[in-house]
């Protein structure tokens, strides 16, 4: 039985665990939907209440129905022949997305995550809304593009409010890449609150902190780690200073170990890495969760063993 | 009556399942190809006010193996990358751009409206 990865060529992260797998004698196959469709085939007939053929690359294929478990890891877009037409290309686009994602999503795997699921997971309003109804704490949030919104919530809160972005703070313009960290909103910043308008922000209080930590959930199994700030920046937003940051293994609190196996039951995800601040007095407050988050430089800092933890998760293979 | 067809509904509208599922993300060491500049402040959203540049990713020399389905040097030992650096700084490599390291954590949100030619 095969364990089938989608990743991108150069990722390290998908490196280790296709050695790991080798390592214990698991088959694997490793895609990404970019080879597609100059080399990647798609065979697949229904059979009864299954499809089943196979993926073929010009190096290896693989029967639908050997397959064991499928780690949805981070799959790039299609890439077609030049020439065809942007019509074309949309239309191409359009058949292979729900081909390909109406196949395998229907495949009965260990799903880590089953795609349409994570999509599902993604959305931020509504990981805030089962968190709390799962018993996590969580911020103080706003959703609005009505800046008399934002200063009417900003003003209810003493240590001041921030903006994160809903969605990947990156973008593409001036012909180079850019980011956008957590930001504290100053005085300055609520008195000009051009541009709150034109789509939706989220505000959110701001947690006072002694340290951070993210919480990885494979399967049945959490690792917490601590993230400890050593500079204003990456107190602020610990993604913002990497070179201040330190490390350390934590013990998850119960109540919150509770409340994270019910967000997980709830999305039906198996996979998510959750981000906390931890308050002065102790408390853990959800920051977000992140179907598709990064593990591997935990890993590196701490030595907890996440690839391992999954790699285990899909050599069990137990559907999803 | 003309009844119009919206041709880019299928891709643009944000809370169709369809278009959220099987989500593929935009590759990331892809070259830059937007120039615009940044809008005036009222037409350009507040979130993107204190947007900063980032440096361009550091990818090592590597070819994809598709005997061994890693990444590998790009000589002819072929070693596995993670073997051959097995201490390299993870998040040396920028975030979201690529590989491993603190990152913007989901990445497979880019749905194209205009698919990839090569």
């Amino acid at each position: 039985m095969t364990v089938l990865i989608f990743a991108q060529d150069f990722d390290r992260s998908a490196d280790q665990v296709v050695l790991k797998l080798n390592e214990r004698d698991i088959p694997v196959l490793r895609i990404d939907t970019s080879w597609f469709p100059r080399q990647l085939t798609v065979d697949a007939e229904l059979d009864g209440g299954r499809w089943v053929g196979e993926l073929r690359t010009p190096h290896r294929s693989v029967a639908l129905e050997s397959l064991r478990s499928a780690w949805y890891r981070s799959p790039t877009a299609f890439e077609f022949p030049a020439g065809m037409s942007r019509a074309e290309r949309e239309h191409a686009n359009r058949e292979a997305k729900l081909g390909f994602g109406g196949v395998l999503s229907s495949l009965p795997l260990c799903w880590v995550n089953h795609p349409n699921r994570a999509a599902d997971a993604v959305y931020k309003p509504l990981q805030l809304a089962v968190a709390a109804r799962c018993g996590l704490t969580v911020s103080r949030t706003l959703i609005s593009n009505d800046p008399n919104a934002v200063r009417r919530f900003a003003k209810d809160n003493k240590t001041g409010v921030i903006n994160k972005a809903l969605g990947t703070s990156r973008v593409l313009e001036e012909g180079v890449r850019k980011i956008g960290f957590t930001r504290r909103l100053t005085d300055e910043d609520l008195s000009d609150l051009r541009g709150i308008d034109v789509t939706l922000h989220q505000i959110q209080d701001w947690v006072e902190k002694d340290h951070e930590a993210r919480v990885v959930v494979i399967g049945d199994t959490m690792h917490a780690v601590g993230i400890y700030a050593g500079s204003e920046a990456s107190h602020t937003d610990w993604r913002s200073d990497h070179d201040a940051l330190s490390y350390g293994v934590l013990d998850l609190p119960p109540d919150v170990e509770k409340g994270l196996r019910a967000f997980m039951a709830e999305f039906r995800i198996t996979y998510s890495a959750f981000d906390f601040v931890i308050t002065p007095s102790g408390e853990w407050v959800l920051l977000e969760s992140n179907p598709g988050g990064q593990y591997g430089w935990l890993e590196s800092r701490t030595g907890v063993p996440l690839a391992d933890t999954l790699v285990d998760l899909l050599e069990r293979g137990e559907p999803t | 009556m003309t009844a119009t067809v919206d041709t880019e509904q299928f891709y643009d509208d944000p809370l169709a399942p369809v278009s959220a599922q099987f989500p593929l993300t935009r590759p990331g060491l892809a070259t830059v190809d937007n120039t615009d500049a940044p809008s005036a402040p009222e037409t350009r959203p507040f979130g993107l006010r204190n947007v900063r540049a980032m440096p361009e990713p550091i990818v090592p020399p590597y070819e994809y193996s598709h005997d061994q389905q890693v990444s590998v040097s790009d000589d002819d030992s072929e070693t596995p990358m993670v073997k051959l650096s097995p201490n390299m700084e993870w998040s040396s490599i920028t975030d979201n751009d690529g590989d491993e390291g603190p990152s913007e954590d989901w990445g497979n949100d880019f749905a194209p409206d205009h698919p990839v030619q090569v």
